[in-house]
């Protein structure tokens, strides 16, 4: 089956972004597909890559990172949320005149069109609430 | 068949979220035929706002709602157990949406493609 999500909850603050973790992996070791992973409201923050954790608890931006590189998945900020909270890549920094961009390597900033897209391409779209 | 079912949850003022669902929203629009559903706290987006908005530090995306048939949306319900719940039968509302009983709700989630949930 082909599955996309739709994560909202803030990192750390909410669970969201772990539960969608491990369902994204159990669909992958199931053989199931994800055609798109996508972050929206405060999920975007998880793609901010100045994020410092305690060294004892596990980082979700490196768990996303190394899920996104293994399976080579379509990881996908929405752009708006994303410059509301200061997530910003190079040229959205440039665009902006920002003295410096966030976005951690891995995550990619696009429009609303892809979770769209995602889900109406997907035999399941799965919503992680906030 | 509506391809996209919007269900909206979270009310206006103290956060973002109800406006940036409404804009997923109008998104989908663009690309399908959508249905949005008010349920719970998400009802209370449907209030035509009273106090001056410039004093809640946000837009007011409600008006969005009355511009629905612009964008060929032309299906918008709600929980009418939230309406009961909430009192919002004797509210002044930017719309009036179609009211769903619980057995309604669960034929519109089966007629629905996908569902997306915000």
């Amino acid at each position: 089956m082909n599955f996309a999500l739709n994560i909202q909850g803030s990192p750390y603050t909410s669970n969201s972004l772990w539960s969608a973790l491990n369902f994204a992996k159990a669909c992958l070791n199931e053989g199931h597909r994800i055609h798109r992973v996508f972050f929206y409201h405060d999920a975007v923050l998880v793609a901010n890559a100045l994020h410092a954790p305690p060294q004892d608890e596990r980082n979700l931006t490196t768990a996303w990172q190394t899920l996104g590189r293994d399976y080579e998945l379509d990881l996908c900020l929405c752009v708006a949320s994303c410059l509301r909270r200061g997530i910003l890549n190079d040229s959205e920094a440039q665009r902006f005149e920002k003295t410096a961009s966030n976005l951690a390597p891995g995550f990619n900033i696009s429009g609303l069109g892809q979770l769209i897209e995602a889900s109406l391409v997907s035999d399941r779209v799965v919503s992680f609430g906030i | 068949m509506t391809q996209l079912l919007f269900i909206l949850t979270h009310p206006p003022g103290n956060s973002v979220y109800a406006q940036e669902a409404f804009d997923a929203a109008l998104a989908g629009s663009a690309f399908s035929s959508i249905a949005l559903l008010f349920v719970g706290a998400g009802c209370l987006q449907l209030i035509e706002p009273k106090l001056p908005i410039e004093a809640q530090h946000r837009k007011n995306f409600q008006r969005g709602f009355k511009a629905l048939p612009d964008y060929d949306v032309h299906d918008v319900y709600a929980c009418e157990d939230s309406f009961n719940q909430f009192g919002l039968h004797d509210q002044a509302l930017v719309m009036q949406p179609t009211l769903l009983t619980q057995p309604d709700t669960s034929a519109l989630l089966k007629a629905s493609q996908h569902v997306l949930c915000f």
